[in-house]
């Protein structure tokens, strides 16, 4: 199910009410209703693989009871990877056995030697890397002692299967999420209002933003052989606005449908494309999969601790895991790494957390220095999501060699069509910068409007977001 | 809680009160107001080909009501709707009938890049169901609705009908030569070549009955082409259209067949359509002397 579907439209309404008014007197019934939700909105894409989601949480449940149990050093090493196989297995299977083959395939007949296997006809489950992470996230916080292994079931199942974050995340650390589900929840209505604040703007980013960028990048980026460098520009800028009203857009949307349950999910974006410098845009994107990486890989790696050697080995290592985690292609790793080498002079330099506060706090406007390392930062992450969309390395070059050529500085070639999502952008953009310093756009300032003011602002979102509505486009992310 | 639902219901009560009055007044408006038409028994329908090629001055009491990128279900739907106005009381239906009208593409009409352009010229005389059989983008026709229906009122719902069109342009020597093949939009979809039409047929077929019901008489027309056109045409199409041609006359519905007209290049704008040089001459030299 998606969350821009007529179908979400009509099951979230009735979960929250079954929710609020049938279920709200009973903390089990309320986390048993919320599995039964979660497992009928991940079913409906195809119900076959619930059986992958039950597995992993049979499996994670049983490990983290244990664990409980198990003192012995050993014993308790066996059960964690037993948990990690298990959990990377499903994962190694579905998303990258094809790749690995390929690539193998590949490199023997390079050396001469022909194997004969064939590709199985694999679907990658949705949602597949999101609730893997997240349960491993259980087992190694049990293992390292850092959580109480939980004994409720439906709990645990409530945590794993979450509607709301399961396909596409947030990726939730079990000692934030799980011990939610243990509480008795009170109704909030300004957490509710706040909650469907985040819907609204999660709809707009996706809906109007997204989609419409959509349209283009998938044009340009698709016949790019016909199109010149200021066209392909463009195209990548488009690319650039679309991931991140796609993504960031589900994310608000995961965050708002939780509070109104509820919950408290993890921010998962802070306005990224306003970074000074690449690693407070790695702070700003995809927080929850930033985070995981650094809690659970690079700081087991030794960090940044130890000499310039450890430091370059584990950043790029962090990063192109980071960048394989996106999908079974050499493109993600290429932009994985081309990250890491954006980030290893900044590390280097000991200038990665020199930008933690928000830019121009206070000001309406950021200075010339501010604006220009802003530009820098975001001019690098366009290249660099010209990786991320092309088709292989080699069409990532080819558009980046028609972007740095004298194409550049011709006309676009049907360069009025883009006019109008160039203005929806040009507002966005200015929302997003008015809001910064909050958790979305939209969540403080519209209060300080009358509310006849507020409720217009709202009705205009809602009236682009409307006429904006077209086949529904899968959420980018669905497919990692 | 109970605030919550108040203010839901209210903050979504005030729009739908407002689009279902607008709605209202423009359903009234279209079903109220007749579009104008010049008393008529002669209608020219059709694509851009037709558009572009029959001039409506060569006959008594006809108008040309063909339209670019129109397939035949427009058509018919079109045709259903005029023959209730009461300035039309037809006699005589001239069709283009062209190697691309039988091409696949046309079938995707409404659902493909151009649908929300027949949505806005159609709204108002047709409403686009299931029933139809048509493949539809339901998503673009709700938004098309939305604009012009549900947005504000409006007082003229009938979007342009059609007319006959002179196109000024010549087809250069360089652009034969060097621009891409025009045809390879009617017949390719990239660079697989399109299926035989079956929606589309099917409601060519619907015209006929509809025509011998009204007893309208029908003349199908395909225009000329030019000749690097006509020979890039896959066979399979030129195979299907002799085929068609001669079922349609064995069964009464004369059927013109002026693509090969051979006309110099230069009385083209493109590869398929004549320009208004082209037209007028192909209306003197090929077209009254045989109608």
């Amino acid at each position: 199910m998606h969350f821009n579907s007529l179908d979400f439209a009509v099951f979230l309404p009735i979960v929250f009410i079954l929710y609020w008014f049938v279920a709200n007197r009973n903390l089990k019934l309320q986390n048993f209703l919320i599995v039964i939700a979660s497992y009928t909105f991940y079913g409906w894409w195809d119900w076959r693989f619930l059986s992958l989601i039950i597995f992993s949480t049979v499996v994670d449940y049983s490990i983290g009871v244990l664990l409980s149990k198990e003192e012995k050093v050993l014993k308790r090493k066996i059960l964690l990877w037993t948990s990690i196989i298990v959990n990377l297995g499903f994962l190694g299977f579905f998303k990258y056995y094809n790749f690995f083959l390929d690539n193998f395939i590949s490199a023997f007949s390079f050396f001469g030697m022909e194997i004969n296997a064939n590709s199985l006809n694999i679907i990658l489950p949705v949602g597949i890397s999101f609730y893997t992470f997240q349960t491993l996230s259980y087992t190694i916080d049990v293992y390292k002692r850092k959580l109480e292994p939980t004994k409720d079931i439906v709990a645990f199942s409530a945590f794993v299967s979450f509607f709301p974050q399961l396909v596409a995340g947030p990726i939730e650390r079990a000692t934030n999420l799980l011990p939610q589900f243990y509480k008795k929840r009170q109704f909030d209505y300004s957490k509710a209002v706040d909650g469907m604040r985040q819907i609204l703007w999660g709809l707009f980013k996706k809906i109007v933003i997204a989609d419409n960028c959509a349209q283009y990048a998938n044009e340009i980026f698709n016949n790019s052989a016909d199109y010149g460098g200021s066209s392909l520009i463009l195209g990548a800028l488009f690319f650039t606005f679309q991931i991140y009203g796609d993504f960031s857009g589900y994310s608000d949307i995961a965050i708002g449908t939780s509070r109104l349950f509820g919950f408290n999910l993890m921010q998962n974006f802070a306005f990224p494309y306003f970074s000074r410098d690449i690693a407070e845009f790695w702070r700003r994107w995809h927080i929850s999969l930033s985070t995981w990486f650094r809690d659970y890989l690079y700081i087991p790696l030794g960090g940044s601790r130890g000499g310039t050697w450890m430091k370059v080995r584990n950043t790029f290592i962090i990063f192109i895991v980071s960048g394989f985690w996106h999908g079974a292609n050499w493109t993600f790793i290429a932009w994985g790494a081309l990250n890491a080498i954006y980030f290893l002079p900044v590390l280097l330099t000991k200038n990665n957390r020199k930008n933690l506060d928000t830019v121009a706090d206070g000001n309406y406007l950021p200075s010339l220095k501010e604006f220009s390392s802003i530009a820098l930062t975001f001019g690098l992450t366009v290249i660099a999501w010209v990786f991320f969309r092309a088709v292989n390395i080699g069409h990532a070059f080819d558009i980046l060699s028609e972007i740095f050529s004298n194409s550049l500085f011709q006309i676009p070639k049907s360069g009025t069509t883009y006019i109008s999502t160039l203005k929806l952008l040009s507002f966005f953009i200015i929302i997003e910068w008015l809001g910064r310093k909050n958790r979305f756009a939209i969540e403080v300032f519209p209060t300080q409007f009358k509310s006849w003011m507020r409720w217009g602002f709202y009705y205009s979102l809602l009236i682009l977001i409307i006429l904006n509505i077209s086949k529904p486009e899968q959420f980018i992310y669905f497919q990692f | 809680m109970k605030t919550l639902f108040k203010k839901t219901f209210i903050f979504i009560s005030i729009p739908l009160i407002y689009l279902s009055l607008i709605t209202s007044f423009n359903y009234y408006q279209i079903k109220e107001s007749k579009p104008t038409i010049p008393i008529v028994n002669y209608l020219i329908l059709g694509d851009s080909h037709i558009q572009n090629s029959i001039d409506s001055n060569y006959f008594n009491n006809a108008v040309n009501y063909a339209k670019s990128g129109e397939p035949y279900f427009v058509s018919f739907w079109k045709l259903k709707h005029l023959i209730s106005h009461p300035n039309v009381s037809l006699d005589t239906v001239l069709l283009g009938f062209s190697h691309h009208d039988i091409s696949e593409k046309k079938d995707n009409s409404l659902s493909d890049a151009g649908a929300s352009v027949q949505f806005k010229r159609n709204y108002s005389i047709h409403i686009f169901t299931k029933q139809d059989s048509v493949d539809t983008d339901y998503f673009k026709y709700f938004n098309v609705l939305l604009r012009n229906v549900a947005a504000y009122p409006k007082l003229n719902h009938h979007g342009f009908q059609g007319k006959y069109s002179r196109l000024k342009k010549k087809l250069t020597k360089r652009e034969f030569y060097n621009e891409p093949f025009q045809n390879h939009n009617h017949f390719y979809d990239k660079n697989n070549e399109y299926g035989i039409s079956r929606t589309n047929l099917n409601y060519l077929d619907s015209i006929v009955s509809l025509c011998n019901s009204q007893d309208i008489e029908l003349k199908l027309v395909a225009t000329p082409v030019s000749k690097k056109y006509y020979e890039n045409i896959p066979n399979k199409f030129l195979v299907k259209y002799e085929e068609l041609k001669s079922i349609y006359r064995m069964n009464g519905t004369p059927v013109y067949d002026f693509s090969q007209v051979i006309i110099q290049d230069s009385l083209f704008a493109d590869f398929n359509h004549l320009n208004e040089v082209g037209s007028q001459l192909f209306m003197k030299r090929n077209f009254n002397r045989n109608n």
